[in-house]
């Protein structure tokens, strides 16, 4: 099972690009940006590891269990209520920013509505499947993309575009020490392994967890290759003018060989599979914290069942409401709030390990 | 001679009035007469000679003949009103004295088994399973030499009352699937099963549904493999295909051939087949998309050769790709029903000569022939009929997708399927999922 771990990391290390990471550490690259990533790789496998040790003191349980053993109603409910809408929230902005850049960049004709509702309508019926099939189509699309990926990183490096002077220059501001918001944002990165909130129903104590020290070196080559290589390919100044900096890039690059001409298109078809994952994986975590806020039992193994209608209401009458605020915002607003909303869960995410560290203390004594 | 009870007679005669196959034979001896009854049409002539006719010519005394009678496998009917049943299902009914005797003598059709009709194998075995479901037994039996090889025996239908064995190595498959599967043959409740088919429908519960969760084969060495893998196997009478049970999206992915190759050529061919999957599922929604949404994704040398031969095409490419789909499914429809000798005739003039003049009548372009026979071909490469039939449907959905929403609808179509795959299960185990860790039964293990 615990290859599972891995796929929602590595997952969650590939969708930075749809939550504006690299657009926000390219504009504060003079201001502590790769100090910021360094401190970031420290504070993201920390919590990492902290936080799956933590829970291998609940085996076969998810948070919602844990917090009805261990935390008074009135704690818990808003805990939950307050989890349940981050994680719904952190899909709705990835679908919110892909179907704009698909809008753009792919099918500039197609009507934007309409193009959500089609992609909600997908994500909500997946995510209320069962999470078993959640953890295996997470598998079998991470490994059906992480080739191209790894193509395409290999093909961006090696390309006679990339200026490796670009990347020296922005390497000389390390010394600047980051601010708070940087490394909120840079530990993004490292967020996946907080699916197992819910997805830690289905690790059994016998299921050993090896290669830990994998995830900070993941991190930190995600990391790098998301930060430098748009500033190789654009410039030290060039590389601020864009607000979708990597489809840019992805743009940039060239198969001189290939069936599909321009990278662009291979890009967003893979990151649509990708965000696709995401989304379904954040919304069927999101619903199943909320829907134990309402259910009065708790969750048993056997109520993994293949779809559940709570679920799918959760998510589609969610969808709508932020949507509909959506026609308040500006394109930069939300990119600002996006912004926010990555720093918010920095803070949250730092709070909800400490309590479940603090909790799997108590449990274990 | 009188009969003490000729309540057996009335019965039978009244029963079987109608019947002009029902028969009556009535044999006097010294002291004692014996009086048999069955129908002509199921019962074996040569087998009611060899155990009533000729015991009872030699038999000295009544005593003698029962005897004789009760090691042939006759049984004992203290029951009258049982006997209209035992005559419809093949047994003789023999009344001797104050006794009444029942003896299994039906006459069994197609015990031959049967050449490989479906499922070719270049080497391997060539002979199917027959229509007897105890032939069909004693195939595997003989193929499967263990005693953990375990039978039950159910009669499904109320008309057709059709014989069903469930079999299993009693030490590999999961009590939690048996169960299943008894619980549900027992709850089936209707006239007539004659087919696997039907049986999985019955089995599934549900009314409508598309991807097969059971595999239909008729091929005794997957039965084997199959059974040493812990599944578990339904044979019906008169049918010569069987069920395995639990089936994952691989087995349908698998053919015979692949244990009897060296790993590299086997693991190639399976790669092929999934690519030929890929193929049968998105070519005709990726050309919609391709066409009518971004002709720019493909590299320009190759857009403008597709743009040309697509110049005297007056409509748009989803009409140019239903239009020949619906040929091509038509075509296979129409070559499976035709008698063979017509059957070649059929694809001669649909595939080559309508294909050649629809592209030059300027109604198709030439590029997309090529997809459609693509197409067809690729879909021809999944090895179990059940899936492949399953894959023909599945591509009209994406292309509904693809008229819509583009290359954004054919990969979000795809990733749905993947999904909805996935959130499947045949009998509690996950339909689609990487790396099962099934037990390796016929190929050498990693350690040896």
């Amino acid at each position: 099972m615990i290859r599972y771990l891995y796929y929602m990391i590595i997952m969650c290390m590939l969708i930075n690009i749809m939550l504006n990471v690299p657009t926000f550490l390219i504009e504060r690259r003079y201001d502590g940006a790769v100090m910021g990533i360094l401190a970031a790789v420290v504070s993201g496998s920390l919590c990492a590891v902290v936080f799956i040790k933590a829970l291998r003191q609940f085996p076969n349980q998810g948070l919602p269990e844990i917090f009805r053993s261990y935390l008074p109603p009135a704690i818990r409910v808003p805990l939950l209520l307050y989890l349940g809408i981050m994680w719904l929230i952190a899909g709705l902005i990835v679908l919110i920013t892909f179907s704009r850049i698909l809008q753009r960049f792919l099918d500039p004709d197609i009507d934007i509505l309409i193009l959500r509702i089609f992609l909600i309508l997908i994500c909500s019926f997946l995510a209320a499947g069962s999470s078993r099939s959640i953890l295996y189509t997470a598998e079998i699309v991470i490994l059906l993309h992480v080739p191209f990926v790894a193509l395409l990183l290999v093909k961006a490096l090696g390309h006679e575009y990339m200026d490796w002077e670009a990347v020296k220059a922005v390497g000389q501001f390390v010394r600047k020490t980051p601010d708070l918001e940087i490394i909120s944002v840079a530990s993004y990165i490292f967020t996946g392994y907080i699916n197992m909130a819910v997805f830690n129903r289905f690790f059994r104590k016998e299921d050993k967890i090896r290669g830990l020290w994998l995830i900070p070196l993941a991190g930190f080559a995600v990391l790098f290759t998301t930060f430098f290589i748009p500033i190789g390919y654009h410039g030290t100044e060039g590389v601020a003018s864009f607000i979708y900096v990597w489809v840019s890039t992805a743009d940039s690059i060239r198969m001189e060989f290939g069936f599909v001409e321009r990278v662009i298109y291979m890009f967003l078809l893979i990151y649509l599979s990708i965000s696709l994952l995401f989304i379904t994986m954040t919304w069927h975590v999101g619903a199943e914290l909320l829907k134990d806020v309402f259910s009065k039992k708790q969750w048993a193994q056997e109520d993994d069942q293949r779809f559940n209608w709570t679920r799918w209401l959760i998510c589609l009458l969610f969808s709508p409401t932020c949507i509909v605020t959506l026609r308040f915002l500006n394109e930069k607003n939300y990119l600002e709030l996006t912004d926010e909303w990555l720093i918010v869960r920095y803070i949250s995410e730092v709070a909800l390990v400490l309590i479940v560290f603090w909790l799997g203390r108590k449990a274990s004594k | 001679m009188d009969f003490n009870n000729t309540a057996v007679s009335t019965l039978l005669q009244e029963t079987f009035k109608a019947s002009n196959d029902f028969s009556t034979r009535h044999t006097v001896k010294e002291h004692w007469a014996v009086r048999y009854y069955y129908l002509t049409s199921l019962c074996d002539s040569i087998k009611l000679n060899e155990s009533i006719e000729k015991p009872l010519l030699s038999s000295q005394s009544a005593e003698d003949f029962i005897d004789t009678l009760l090691t042939l496998g006759a049984v004992k009917q203290p029951d009258v009103s049982k006997l209209p049943e035992l005559i419809i299902t093949g047994h003789v009914v023999i009344q001797l004295m104050e006794n009444v005797f029942s003896l299994d003598a039906k006459k069994s059709l197609n015990t031959q088994s049967q050449e490989v009709k479906i499922e070719h194998v270049l080497m391997g075995p060539q002979k199917a399973l027959s229509e007897d479901l105890l032939t069909n037994i004693n195939i595997i039996r003989s193929r499967y030499q263990k005693h953990e090889l375990h039978l039950e025996q159910y009669v499904l239908g109320r008309s057709s009352k059709t014989e069903t064995a469930l079999l299993f190595d009693v030490h590999l498959a999961k009590p939690h699937i048996l169960d299943r599967v008894r619980s549900k043959l027992l709850s089936i409740d209707v006239d007539i099963v004659h087919s696997t088919g039907q049986l999985e429908i019955l089995m599934n519960n549900r009314r409508i549904s598309l991807f097969p969760t059971m595999i239909t084969t008729e091929r005794p060495d997957r039965i084997v493999l199959n059974l040493s893998q812990g599944k578990v196997v339904l044979l019906l009478q008169g049918s010569p295909f069987a069920l395995v049970l639990p089936a994952v999206f691989f087995d349908f992915m698998s053919a015979m051939d692949d244990l009897n190759q060296a790993y590299w050529i086997s693991t190639g061919l399976i790669v092929i087949r999934y690519i030929a999957l890929a193929i049968a599922l998105t070519l005709p929604a990726l050309y919609i998309s391709l066409i009518s949404f971004n002709p720019e994704v493909t590299r320009i040398q190759l857009t403008m050769s597709i743009a040309g031969s697509r110049a005297a095409v007056p409509y748009p490419s989803y009409f140019e790709v239903l239009f020949m789909l619906f040929l091509i499914e038509a075509l296979v429809e129409a070559s499976l029903r035709l008698p063979k000798f017509i059957g070649s005739t059929a694809t001669t003039v649909g595939g080559l000569i309508l294909g050649q003049a629809a592209q030059q009548a300027g109604l198709v372009s030439s590029i997309m022939i090529i997809i459609t026979s693509a197409v067809a071909i690729s879909n021809f490469v999944i090895p179990i009929n059940t899936m492949s039939a399953a894959m023909r449907i599945v591509k009209y959905p994406l292309i509904l997708l693809a008229i819509l929403f583009g290359f954004i609808g054919t990969v979000a179509g795809m990733f749905f399927l993947i999904g909805y795959l996935a959130n499947m299960r045949s009998f509690d185990e996950p339909y689609l999922k990487l790396f099962l860790g099934e037990r390796r039964t016929s190929r050498p293990n990693k350690s040896r």
